[in-house]
């Protein structure tokens, strides 16, 4: 294998993925009042990366933005709240979501689908 | 009872009247007697309707004692109808319950997802042909950590016309349980997240295209079968995703089992066959950085050590060692200013392998194991104008490329340009057109027109 071309191609990666990462580091998200229901969420399993950011968070600024990434928004009323706990629980597992994200908007869609 | 305390009122000031006119006459008056006489008897009638009186008062209290025996009675009767009615709904309510429960499939939940699509495609150099495509995804959610996703995949077969020669496959089965906050383990058949694009865009809801980029048809995996560790942490207003995993891995075209199609030059890799030939397995993963939340970018890799298919013409089967990379990134936010929604995404790809000189083939070293390719896509939607059916319209473009090298008819150049066309008539229903501007080195290329209706299940 030639070595050369695999360095090579590695660093222009590597240089491309920490441009856009320190365009990014600028950025200041508003954070919001989370809805009373989602304060009594469980937990943390862990607890070791505590982040206060993510529980500013509500579920609904984070459903709009996660998912709004990749594709088009689904009402939440389309499912009831026992296919939202699926169907977020899917999404956590190939979407990369984080603990708190998948349970925030899990809270939120099961909230938001009324039923 | 009024007249009666006035005239004991007036009697008693006609009595003190008296006695004080008794007072001042004193005795021998010849009046005296009479008055006397007189106060006698008033003294009489006094005494006679202070009697009347206490009578009076006696029968009051006594009435007004009934009338609080018989309210009192009365309360307790309606006590008794509104314990017996509350009774009688939760009895109701209980029997519901017991209904309901009966109905519930247990503790598991089960939910059928994906996909489904009609095409029509008409690209030049082969017929135009409808094809339709369902692929149905079950989540069979064992409890809150354990998940089945099952994705299986039901298309109509060229352009026979006839249903019965359709085909299928099974594209997932992944059984997941999720660890802790940042760690799931996982296995089985799995789309690849190398590359993210077969694990994030592949469903025709969610890509804005027609077909994929042809990069993710030579280069890279689609499905892999292993086991894998995924997650995501948090970091402040960030967070890194990951999911590395262990799999078959690929194996190497020869051309005595391949002869010579474009793309599918000696010694390429084949990502089609999920078996294994050697012990050697194939190490790889993504990392994705999401900072902020529009936008992801991600660096993937896979190293492995894939030999040839076991075939007579080959006594020995050749072994060599690939690695692959990636970079990606994918953006997508409504923008106030732009009126609408708008993505990003793209990735390019390098894959490596060692130089072999393979039967049919000639020369020291006739392939060049060093493959790249990728794609860039635009996406702008004006979902926040206030004109009906423009809004539904989104307007696509995308760029890609893919060069495989080789000095034989399976190495491939090719660049194509894509312009599409999507209608939504709901979030995950959408009828797409798309025309395809392809370049291939030495042959010219295939423009395509394709038109499809697709929808999210």
């Amino acid at each position: 294998m030639r070595f050369g071309y695999t360095l090579a191609s590695g660093l222009t990666l590597a240089a491309l993925v920490a441009g856009l990462g320190a365009c990014s580091s600028q950025h200041k998200a508003a954070a919001t009042q989370s809805a009373a229901k989602e304060s009594k969420l469980p937990q943390s399993d862990a607890g070791i990366f505590s982040n206060q950011y993510e529980e500013k968070q509500s579920g609904a600024q984070l459903w709009a933005e996660n998912c709004e990434r990749c594709h088009n928004l689904r009402s939440p009323s389309q499912f009831n709240a026992a296919q939202w706990d699926i169907i977020v629980h899917h999404m956590r597992v190939i979407g990369g979501l984080t603990a708190v994200e998948a349970r925030k908007i899990r809270v939120f869609l099961e909230s938001a689908s009324g039923q | 009872m009024k007249p009666l305390v006035t005239r004991v009122l007036a009697t008693a000031a006609m009595l003190a009247a008296a006695g004080t006119a008794l007072a001042a006459d004193n005795a021998s008056s010849p009046s005296y007697q009479q008055l006397q006489h007189n106060y006698s008897t008033l003294q009489k009638q006094m005494m006679q309707m202070q009697k009347q009186m206490a009578a009076m008062q006696k029968q009051v209290a006594s009435q007004q004692k009934e009338i609080a025996a018989s309210k009192s009675s009365k309360e307790s009767v309606d006590e008794k109808a509104t314990e017996q009615s509350i009774e009688d709904l939760y009895n109701q309510i209980n029997k519901q319950s017991q209904k309901i429960s009966q109905m519930e499939p247990g503790s598991t939940n089960f939910l059928i997802v994906g996909d489904a699509n009609v095409t029509f495609t008409n690209q030049r150099g082969t017929p135009s042909q409808f094809s339709a495509d369902v692929s149905p995804i079950i989540d069979w959610q064992l409890d809150k950590r354990l998940l089945l996703i099952a994705g299986f995949d039901f298309f109509t077969q060229g352009n026979s016309g006839d249903f019965s020669s359709g085909a299928g496959d099974v594209s997932i089965i992944d059984l997941s349980y999720i660890l802790n906050d940042y760690m799931t383990v996982g296995g089985g058949m799995f789309p690849s997240p190398f590359a993210a694009y077969n694990n994030y865009f592949g469903p025709p809801w969610i890509e804005p295209m027609v077909d994929a980029p042809e990069v993710y048809s030579y280069l890279t995996p689609s499905n892999e079968v292993g086991g894998y560790i995924s997650g995501a942490v948090p970091v402040g207003p960030t967070h890194f995703n990951y999911n590395f995993y262990a799999s078959n891995g690929p194996d190497i075209i020869s051309s005595d089992q391949n002869p010579n199609g474009p793309g599918s030059a000696p010694g390429a890799l084949n990502f089609g066959d999920t078996n294994n030939y050697n012990n050697g397995k194939a190490i790889g993963g993504r990392l994705g950085f999401v900072p902020i939340p529009s936008l992801e970018v991600g660096y993937s890799f896979e190293y492995s050590e894939p030999v040839t298919q076991p075939s007579t013409a080959i006594a020995t089967p050749f072994h060599v060692n690939a690695f692959l990379q990636a970079v990606d990134f994918n953006y997508g936010k409504v923008v106030k200013a732009l009126d609408g929604l708008v993505r990003a995404r793209g990735a390019w790809i390098f894959s490596s392998t060692d130089g072999a000189v393979y039967p049919g083939t000639v020369g020291p070293d006739p392939f060049n194991g060093h493959s790249n390719g990728g794609f860039v896509e635009l996406y702008y939607q004006p979902t926040l104008i206030d004109v009906p059916y423009l809004k539904n319209l989104g307007y696509a473009f995308r760029y890609d490329r893919v060069d495989i090298p080789g000095n034989n008819p399976g190495a491939l150049h090719e660049q194509r340009y894509s312009f599409g066309l999507n209608y939504w008539l709901y979030s995950d229903a959408v009828i797409k057109g798309e025309y395809e501007f392809d370049n291939v080195e030495n042959t010219g290329g295939n423009n395509a027109f394709f038109l499809q209706f697709a929808v999210g299940i």
